[in-house]
């Protein structure tokens, strides 16, 4: 039996059969967890494999498609050894796995267990190795080493296995933190992994991203791959395709980034607000950054805007560029402005490529107020030549609100919440409809929680959405109680659990909705009372 | 009792048509060390050229290469002439052994009036003949007349394993551990000796696997047999087997392994022998260090049938770490070249 803790996209972290806990590399020594004999290889009661015919072991003709074994909780991919060389294989032969058992049971790889390879493989989805494939590399005297291997003469199994059980333990940790994904970016010491992490990005993001979490607790863009992380890729895909400007907003000034987040309380921002102070209502300030892309004023406190790092050094990177340009194209294209200003460093001047016709670039000169000045100069005499009104802020407040609504639910919620008052809560402000509460604002995480008055709203629009069967939720939802799940559920989601259209709850996703389908144990929704 | 898959993809492997090369000369001929008279000494082997296995028209087994040598246009005549050359060949050698393609005693491969020519020729020559075959043609009324000519044989059958799923799923042999016994008990009904023919380590067995395998084949086919040949895989040209180790997918075994059968086959009270085919060659049975020393026990030994030399040398080596790397794969359910595929891993990490 399969009890997970935790997922991460495709990975998870949990226990087997109440005893092994994954994702693991199995011990094949004598004593060890798995048992091997001539007539089976036994893991537990349920978990067993025939070793008595060749049929059982799955392998009976090259060139064909392998039979992957099953037990009651596994899939073994006997061949990983021969996948690895192939990593377009192996996914193919994961994301295969996937489409048939789901989430439903484990995968097993058997051939592969090198350590280097442990942190992007469980990311891909696998759970178990064994210890059989390292025995035979640790004969050669390869001892691997925190940063690569290390040199030796001797058989080294012993601090091998160590080292990899290790990796084990800190990708279980990973998985619950939600940091899994950093750790794998981080963790290159083998080509191959790398292949690996860059095939799944690209061919395989569909797959990747259906269960890639909506938000982690951070990301430190540190090297390339860093870019293509399935949020991020989310991220822009929305800005560049779903997104629309706040209506109120038809001058776009387009900023530089700041290392401080958010972006408005670092001190060139601040000075630049300043400078714009007066006219803010009708400019739409648009940040341009690496890894997210651009990033509207009004999102710069939501994921990922508010929880990236990355090394600034003043120099764009080829494909930094690409993807900023591929963006600010699309980007202008949905959205129309009367005038679009830039106010970055020489280092940016490369999206002026990207920019409407017309556009006036303003040149930012760090060290000096004089350019500053001429910021203030420019877009004062465009407001007052062009005549744009008066404005009254609180509107803007709410269309900002609403923007953010949009993003993290999608556009169609506007039309609800376009009438909604602003109230202060505590700390933070909540969206009010006919005098209840209806979306309430967390500015530490950047975005809106769900209560049961707006639950309504995602009932009757069947957006995440979890049915359950009749009873009343009270902490914990489990995968075994849920009938189905939208597709646009994503693990850290806010989700209304409904039966008959009927809410029943409201709480964070805990899971993808693919593994609230197919799962029974494990926590699906971490219910809000 | 076919694997289909399995059969189509040895069949895709296999030339079209048979190369065009003289059907008068046998495809080869050599003196080597036997045993077929109890006792070590010269034998002459032949191996003429036919028209191929029967099997061939459907398939062929993983491992057999034998196709290379067949030609079609080998009748009666030709026959002649390759049985000609051969008996002037012999020499002063007074036991032969006999290779086809195929099988000896298929009438069509071989046909009956060759046959009686060539036992016609061998009398008075010889004292102790071999020859191979199927077991579909071991039938009393197709070998009763052997006896006639009077010349003690031993009917040499390519058992391979005693374990019909490997039969099946790994050779692709189209026979059985049954037709086995029963062609066993014919021969040995009508008076001749029985040498069975053992394949050491076929496709998708690991090491360990296959050894067990041996023992538990050595066991079921002793009863049966006169003596049981061991012979460890050796890698034949537009073979399964070939494709696979090209591809790292199929690892040779270790000479180790061989030994190791022998002295416990010696042990259950067989006549094991072995005389492995490119042995510490590149396309043979090898270890790592390919010293000749355990190569030559091997023979020897297998020679004298005193295995006593070869237990020696076994004990006193130090045979962890080739225990250690069996025990591992044996783990596997797949069974490439782990070496070959491991290494391509391992280069792909960085040293310090």
């Amino acid at each position: 039996m399969i009890v997970d803790d935790a997922l991460f996209g495709m990975a998870r972290t949990g226990k087997l059969d109440e005893s092994i806990t994954y994702p693991q590399i199995l011990s094949t020594v004598s004593g060890g967890d798995i048992k091997i004999s001539p007539e089976e290889l036994f893991i537990s009661e349920g978990n067993r494999f025939d070793r008595r015919t060749l049929s059982g072991k799955g392998t009976l003709a090259p060139g064909k498609e392998n039979r992957y074994p099953e037990s009651e909780d596994l899939v073994v991919i006997t061949d990983g050894a021969l996948l690895i060389q192939r990593p377009r294989k192996l996914l193919k032969a994961i994301y295969g796995i996937r489409n048939q058992v789901s989430f439903s049971k484990l995968i097993y790889m058997q051939g592969v267990a090198d350590p280097y390879l442990f942190p992007v493989l469980v990311y891909a989805g696998i759970s178990l190795f064994d210890d059989s494939t390292l025995r035979m590399v640790s004969l050669r005297g390869i001892r691997y080493g925190e940063l690569g291997y290390e040199r030796s003469d001797e058989n080294n199994f012993q601090a091998n296995f160590a080292f990899a059980r290790r990796i084990m333990a800190n990708l279980s940790l990973a998985i619950k933190d939600g940091t899994l994904r950093e750790v794998v970016e981080k963790y290159q010491i083998s080509t191959k992994a790398a292949e690996i992490l860059r095939l799944m990005d690209s061919e395989g993001y569909e797959a990747e991203e259906a269960s890639f979490p909506r938000r982690t607790p951070y990301i430190k863009a540190n090297s390339l791959e860093s870019l293509r992380r399935p949020d991020l890729v989310r991220y822009r895909d929305f800005i560049r395709t779903v997104y629309r400007r706040p209506d109120s907003k038809k001058i776009a000034l387009l900023l530089p980034c700041s290392a401080r987040k958010p972006y408005s309380i670092s001190k060139s921002h601040r000075k630049i607000i300043e400078k714009i102070m007066p006219y803010r209502k009708y400019v739409h300030e648009i940040i341009v950054t690496s890894p997210v892309g651009i990033v509207p004023r009004e999102l710069e406190e939501t994921y990922p805007a508010m929880f990236y790092d990355i090394p600034v050094i003043g120099d764009w990177y080829e494909d930094e560029k690409h993807m900023i340009s591929n963006l600010l194209r699309g980007y202008f294209q949905n959205n129309r402005y009367d005038a679009v200003y830039t106010f970055v460093g020489d280092d940016l001047d490369f999206i002026h490529d990207d920019l409407p016709e017309g556009h006036i670039k303003i040149g930012w000169d760090k060290h000096t107020e004089e350019s500053l000045d001429r910021l203030n100069e420019t877009i004062s005499a465009y407001v007052q030549q062009s005549g744009h009104g008066e404005h009254d802020s609180k509107t803007n407040r709410l269309e900002n609100y609403i923007k953010i609504a949009e993003y993290q639910f999608g556009n169609w919620i506007s039309d609800y919440i376009s009438g909604c008052k602003i109230v202060k809560n505590y700390n933070s402000e909540m969206l009010v409809k006919d005098g209840k509460p209806f979306l309430i604002y967390n500015p530490l995480l950047g975005k809106f929680t769900i209560n049961k008055n707006s639950g309504q709203i995602f009932a009757k629009e069947n957006r995440f959405v979890v049915e359950i069967d009749d009873f009343k939720p009270t902490a914990n939802i489990y995968p075994v109680g849920i009938l189905d799940a939208t597709e646009d559920i994503r693990q850290e989601d806010e989700v209304v659990a409904c039966h008959s259209g009927q809410v029943r709850a409201v709480g964070i996703a805990k899971m993808p909705f693919l593994a609230m389908k197919s799962l029974r144990k494990g926590i699906a929704v971490k219910v809000r009372n | 009792m076919i694997n289909r898959e399995l059969s189509s993809s040895i069949k895709a492997l296999m030339p079209a048509k048979p190369r065009s090369s003289d059907p008068d000369k046998p495809v080869s001929m050599w003196r080597e060390r036997d045993r077929l008279r109890g006792f070590p000494e010269t034998t002459m082997v032949v191996i003429f050229r036919t028209t191929g296995c029967s099997w061939y028209n459907f398939s062929s087994c993983s491992m057999c290469g034998y196709f290379n040598d067949v030609a079609s246009n080998v009748g009666v005549d030709n026959l002649k002439k390759q049985i000609d050359s051969a008996i002037s060949a012999l020499g002063y050698v007074r036991v032969l052994k006999v290779f086809t393609s195929g099988s000896f005693l298929d009438p069509i491969e071989f046909h009956p009036e060759a046959r009686d020519y060539f036992f016609r020729k061998l009398q008075g020559r010889i004292d102790k003949l071999l020859i191979e075959s199927r077991t579909e043609y071991i039938r009393k009324d197709n070998i009763e007349s052997i006896k006639d000519y009077g010349i003690p044989v031993r009917i040499a059958i390519g058992l391979e394993s005693a374990n019909d799923d490997i039969i099946m799923n790994s050779i692709n042999k189209g026979s059985s551990f049954s037709k086995f016994t029963a062609a066993a008990k014919v021969a040995k009904n009508l008076g001749f000796e029985l040498r069975t023919y053992l394949l050491f380590k076929p496709l998708f067995l690991s090491e360990k696997a296959a050894i067990s395998d041996m023992l538990f084949s050595i066991e079921k086919a002793m009863p049966h047999s006169t003596d049981i040949s061991i012979n460890p895989m050796n890698i034949q040209r537009h073979t399964l087997v070939e494709k696979m180790w090209k591809k790292g997918l199929y690892r040779l075994p270790r000479l180790w392994s061989l030994a190791n059968i022998l002295i416990k086959g010696s042990d259950m009270g067989a006549s094991v022998v072995s005389y492995p085919t490119g042995g510490n060659k590149e396309r043979g049975i090898h270890n790592e260090d390919r010293g000749p020393e355990l190569l030559n026990l091997i023979y020897d030994s297998s020679l004298k049938q005193n295995f006593s030399d070869l237990r020696a040398y076994y004990e006193k080596s130090d045979l962890r770490e080739y225990y250690e790397y069996l025990d591992a794969e044996d783990v596997n359910m797949f069974q490439p070249d782990y070496d070959r595929l491991l290494d391509r891993v391992v280069q792909s990490s960085s040293w310090i």
